[in-house]
This record gives structure tokens, sequence and C-alpha cells, in this order.
């Protein structure tokens, strides 16, 4: 019986893996799978009441339901044995499990004999640290992608989205509140990024780490400073130019350009704008509207007064109308360079020329 | 000054001495510079120095090399700590400077430093100047203790100093600013703090360098900043008004070669050592008296003043 379970919970985890692009044909071993048809799987496994008890008590379902794999994204490639190699017999070879967790992990590695590509990403993940680390419930193929029901995630911003949120639900209900989550939920924008644009998909890092930190700002970047994409919701594309013109900004890019780690204790994009729960600027609750900017500067600058931030010029090029003091500071130095720069050159150059001309 | 003619026979008279030829004054000096000048130029080349190695790499960095000195110096904390620190330096140097200046002028009641300050003259010297290089003139205006072109450089590092000790206190300190000035200050600070040291680092490789050490006068390098003394044959020709007035007063003070030459805050009023050859009469420097100056050590000895015991 566990062996059928296995079977089961192979095709799951076989399943559950669509994503990279191209599906290899089936393996070799998988089309010569002349012992066990589907239908002699079914026989047991289309039994809604087929279940397997696990040495810590829990219950596992050995049911599945041949028209939900049917309508996934393997249902006209794969069949049942294709992944679930290890039980063409009957009965299966038995179990080494004890818990259902333990089997789900056992039982996920199926997955990598296609997905191989995408399962070594998995490993450079923080999910798998995190696995590394004792947590068994840290994400596996099929706990995103599901067994047998796989679908194209990459086709549903709102699937990957509601996939994370199976786990990092308080981030979710950030997030659908915010600029870019609610016009997912609302529309269905297509622009807006998900989860998997910022994180990655298979190759997941920590998002605490210094390199994240300081990569962040290009993250958001690549749709910030896309004047195409920017243009269409009539937002300025010069926000990361500004930024990296500005004191936080210089000091952020040198951090990126130095070779040593370092944790930069200023500010990036999100440490302003927020997070998951990112609100459009003119947003009467956005803690960058001028109304509730010192607050904002105050989280670093604790002893900063009302005049304090207008020391940031909220992503704006100096004007005369929006800046003067700046404006002009900055023409002074426009003219004065390459007048003194000219001037002197032609001093020395009289100089150097009288002195020829006097030998 | 503490020395006087009285007291040190010349052994030539100052029309003989204004006569020589530059030959004949190949090893004679004029001390120009006091021993705290000397130290306030020190302080401010090697804070300049450091301000702009740590600086540069800051305004550029996209160019490789800075981004090569930048890893080099340990990193942009790093860099901005040693910034900093050179920074207080020059701060402080200029302190010292306005301090010397101060105690010389109101307490010593000296004048020369007001020498520095430009007037007219300076224009039509300037205008004359050019006149003389683009050839529709024959001679070169004379110049007194300081010609126009080292008050522009005295007035452009002066003006410097306070913008750019200005702008990089509000920088570092922008919450303290912004209690009092409006915050676009500091953002104007960033730009001119910037900009000027473009400005300053620019002058100072172009002008100070080439009028300094690469003009054919004073190549490959002019030391007096760091010695005190120009040698007469080059300052008779360089600041012609302001010798003629030494020689004429009588500062010019005869001695051998050989001598123990005054220096520090005692130093004698502007000295011409004339060679043996000339024959000028063996003896013994003077004893010197003590002189107001003598603590801070302005006494003088830079000969900025000349006018003020003559």
């Amino acid at each position: 019986m566990g062996g059928l379970a296995l079977a089961v919970l192979s095709v799951l985890a076989r399943a559950g893996f669509a994503s990279a692009g191209r599906i290899p044909d089936p393996p070799a071993s998988a089309q010569a799978t002349a012992g066990m048809s589907d239908e002699e799987c079914l026989r047991c496994h289309s039994d809604p009441n087929a279940s397997l008890s696990l040495p810590s008590g829990e219950t596992i379902s050995l049911y599945s339901d041949p028209a939900v794999f049917r309508r996934s994204v393997h249902g006209d490639k794969l069949n049942c044995a294709d992944c679930h190699v290890r039980n063409q017999t009957v009965p299966h070879p038995s179990l080494n499990v004890v818990t259902a967790r333990d089997f789900h992990r056992a039982e996920y590695e199926l997955c990598k004999r296609c997905h191989f590509e995408n399962y070594t990403r998995t490993l450079d993940s923080m999910h798998f640290d995190v696995v590394a680390a004792g947590n068994a419930y840290a994400p596996v193929c099929t706990d995103c992608h599901t067994a047998h029901s796989v679908m194209r995630l990459a086709e549903s911003h709102v699937q990957i989205a509601k996939t994370c949120s199976q786990c990092h639900g308080a981030i979710y209900d950030d997030y659908v509140q915010s600029v870019h989550g609610s016009a997912l939920q609302s529309e269905g924008n297509p622009d807006v990024p998900v989860c998997t644009t910022c994180h990655g998909v298979h190759n997941i890092q920590s998002a605490t780490t210094a390199a994240f930190r300081l990569a962040s700002v290009d993250m958001c970047a690549q749709c910030h400073a896309s004047k195409g994409l920017m243009d269409k919701y009539g937002i300025s594309s010069n926000v990361l130019k500004t930024y990296l013109n500005d004191f936080h900004g210089k000091t952020v890019g040198f951090y990126q350009k130095q070779s040593s780690e370092v944790w930069a204790e200023t500010p990036v994009c999100f440490d302003c704008h927020g997070v998951h729960n990112i609100t459009r600027v003119d947003d009467p609750n956005s803690p960058v509207i001028k109304e509730n900017l010192l607050p904002t500067c105050r989280r670093c600058h604790p002893d900063a007064t009302a005049n304090f931030p207008s020391a940031w010029l909220s992503h704006y090029e100096p004007s005369v109308n929006r800046a003067p003091i700046v404006f002009f500071v900055r023409e002074y130095y426009r003219f004065l360079i390459p007048v003194m720069i000219v001037g002197l050159i032609m001093h020395i150059s009289l100089d150097l020329w009288r002195l020829a001309r006097n030998r | 000054m503490q020395v006087t003619t009285e007291a040190v026979p010349s052994a030539l008279s100052a029309e003989a001495i204004a006569a020589l030829p530059d030959d004949a004054l190949e090893e004679a000096y004029v001390v120009r510079f006091d021993v705290h000048q000397r130290i306030q130029h020190i302080l401010l080349i090697s804070s300049f120095l450091a301000l702009v190695v740590t600086g540069f790499p800051q305004k550029f960095p996209s160019i490789e090399l800075c981004q090569w000195l930048m890893e080099v110096m340990g990193g942009i904390q790093t860099v901005r700590l040693v910034h900093r620190i050179a920074g207080g330096i020059m701060i402080f140097d200029g302190i010292y400077h306005m301090a010397y200046v101060s105690f010389t002028v109101l307490v010593l009641q000296r004048t020369g430093p007001l020498q520095m300050i430009p007037n007219i003259r300076d224009v039509k010297d300037a205008v004359r100047t050019v006149q003389y290089f683009l050839g529709m003139s024959l001679r070169p205006p004379k110049y007194g203790r300081f010609s126009y072109l080292e008050k522009f450089d005295y007035w452009a590092v002066f003006w410097g100093m306070f913008v750019m000790g200005g702008s990089g206190l509000i920088l570092l300190f922008p919450v303290l600013a912004t209690r009092f000035l409006p915050g676009q200050i500091v953002i104007a600070s960033f730009r001119a703090h910037s900009d000027e040291a473009l400005l300053a680092m620019t002058w100072i490789a172009v002008v100070h360098i080439f009028y300094a050490h690469l003009a054919p006068r004073v190549f490959p390098f002019n030391t007096s900043i760091f010695s005190g003394r120009v040698p007469a044959s080059r300052y008779r020709h360089e600041h012609p008004l302001e010798y003629a007035q030494l020689v004429e007063s009588g500062k010019v003070l005869m001695v051998p070669a050989d001598a123990p030459t005054p220096s520090g805050p005692t130093a004698s009023p502007p000295v011409v050592v004339l060679p043996d050859y000339l024959q000028a009469p063996a003896y013994d420097l003077p004893e010197v008296r003590p002189d107001p100056g003598a603590a801070l050590g302005t006494a003088g000895a830079d000969g900025e003043e000349p006018e003020s015991d003559a």
C-alpha cells in the first residue's frame, strides 16, 4: 500500500515542476513502461477513499483524479509511471518515511529527472537554506506547483502571488493593498511586479542580505527607469538617475562597486517608499508625500527639523521654481568653471608665447 | 625690525646693491615667508592632496582609475573618513592663518598682510601684463610684494576654503544645518562642494603648478615656500618694486654666505646674502633684540611689512 502511495505522490511531484520552458521527452525508462499502464494504476488510485497511514499517525490520500491530471500541463505528455518509476510493480516497494512531510520531501526529488536545471536552482535558494537549517516545511517543488494539477505559473501573475501567499500570508495582505498588488488584483495588470519579479523564481535569495539591499535599487529601476513603461502611467523614469545623483544614491553607488560586502545604512528605494505595502506617491498614506516626509526622514535622522526634508528634492531636477538656490549654484559653476579654465590656459599660453618671442 | 642697518653696516650702498648684476646675486636670497607661513603652506598642501585623492574618486566614480583608487584605499567608508580628517586639518589651517593675519595686523600693528588686498593697480597690472604678452608694450609692469596673479591665487584659495569648509561641514551635519537654514542649502552645498573642488583642483593643477614650478623662471621646482627664501636674482625681477624698496630702506642685509643665517621667529628682515667674491666684510651677525612678535614668530621674518618700521 505504501508503494502505491509513493507512486501517486511521485506523479504529483513530477507534475509539479512545470515552469521550465521546454519539457524534455519522457525519459527512456518512462517510455518503456510496459509493466504499468495508467489503467492499472487507476484501478486502485481512482478510489477517493484510498489512503495510507503513516507511522506518525497521519493519513495521506492515495486518490488521484485522472481528469485533473489530464488538464494539467503534463496531462498530454506523461503517464503515471513516467514519474512514479519506483512503483511499477505491485505491491509497490515499501516506504521508509515517518511523517507525511517526510514523504512529500522524498517524492519531490522525482521532478529533477526532467527539471534538473530548476531543481539545482532551488538548491541555491534561501528556501533550501531553511531546509538545510532543519525546517522540513520550507517549500519544495510540489508545494508551489502542486503535484498533479500543475499549471504554467508564469502565465498567471495572480496565481503566482496567491501561491506565495500560502506561506507568506501577512506579506500578501500588504501587497494586495499596495499600488502594485491592487492593480494586479483589480485589473490583472501585467506590468506590475509580482513576488517573483523582485525575488526571483527558483533561486530565491534572502531579501535581508547586504547584497540584496544594494541590488534592490537596480531591481526597482528595471521598471522605474524604463521610459516606455513609466510614460504609460505618467510616472517619471528619472528616479534612478536623480537618486544616484543625490547623497543617498551616491553612497549606495559606491557600495555597489565595492568588492567587499557592506551593509548600506544609506536608504534604498524601499526604505522610504515602503516594501510590500508601497503606495502611490500621491496617496495620503504614502510615507514620501510631503506631509509625511519628516517622520520618514526621522527614522534615520531622529533630530531632523521641519526644514530638513527639503534637503531632498524628491527626485526632481533643481530648477528656478523648485530649488532656486541649488539651481543658481549649479548655473554659477557651469559658467565659472569653463570661463576660469579657458582664461587660465590663455594666460599661461600668452605668457609662454611672449617668452618664446623674446628669445 | 630686530636688525638695524646701523648695527650692521652694509658692505655696499643701496645704489650699489640695486645696480648689482643678476650673476652677482646668484647665491643671494630674500626671505619671503616666515615659519608660520611655511607651516601653513605645508598643512595646506598635505590636506589638499589628501582631499583630492579621497575626493576625486567620489566625484567621478565611473572612472576606472577612481574605482581602483577607491578599492586600494579601503572603500568609500575609509575614504570618507580620511577625507573628513583632511578637511578638518584644512579648516584648522584656515583658522591658523586667520589668527596669524589678525594678530600681525591688529596686535603687532603691522600692515604687511594688508598688501594682499586687491586694488585698482592690480587691474591695471593685469591689463598691462596682457598687453606685454601681446607685444603691445615692451616691458611687463613692475609688481610689488604680491603681483595681481599672486593675489588672485591667494584669494581664490581663501574663498575656496570658505566654500569648501562651509559646504563640507553642512554636508557632514545636515540635520544641524537645517535647524537654521533652508533644506535646499544642503543640496546646494553638495553641488558647490563638488564643483568648487573641481575648480580648485584645476586651478592648482594648471595655474599654481605652472607659475610655481613649470614656468621657465622657476623650473623645475620653486622651493621658496618651504625654505622661505627666494634667490635675489629672481626676486628683483618678480617683485621689482618691493625689492627696490627693500634696498632703498636699507633693509637688505648683506652677510657672508657662510655665516649662520637667522631663521624662524627671530629671522632678520628681508635678507640678501651676498657671496664672498663681492668682498662683503666679514662680521658676526648682530644680536637680535627681543621682538614683541617673537612669541607668535611673526616678527617680520618674512619681510612682509617692510614699511612698518621703515
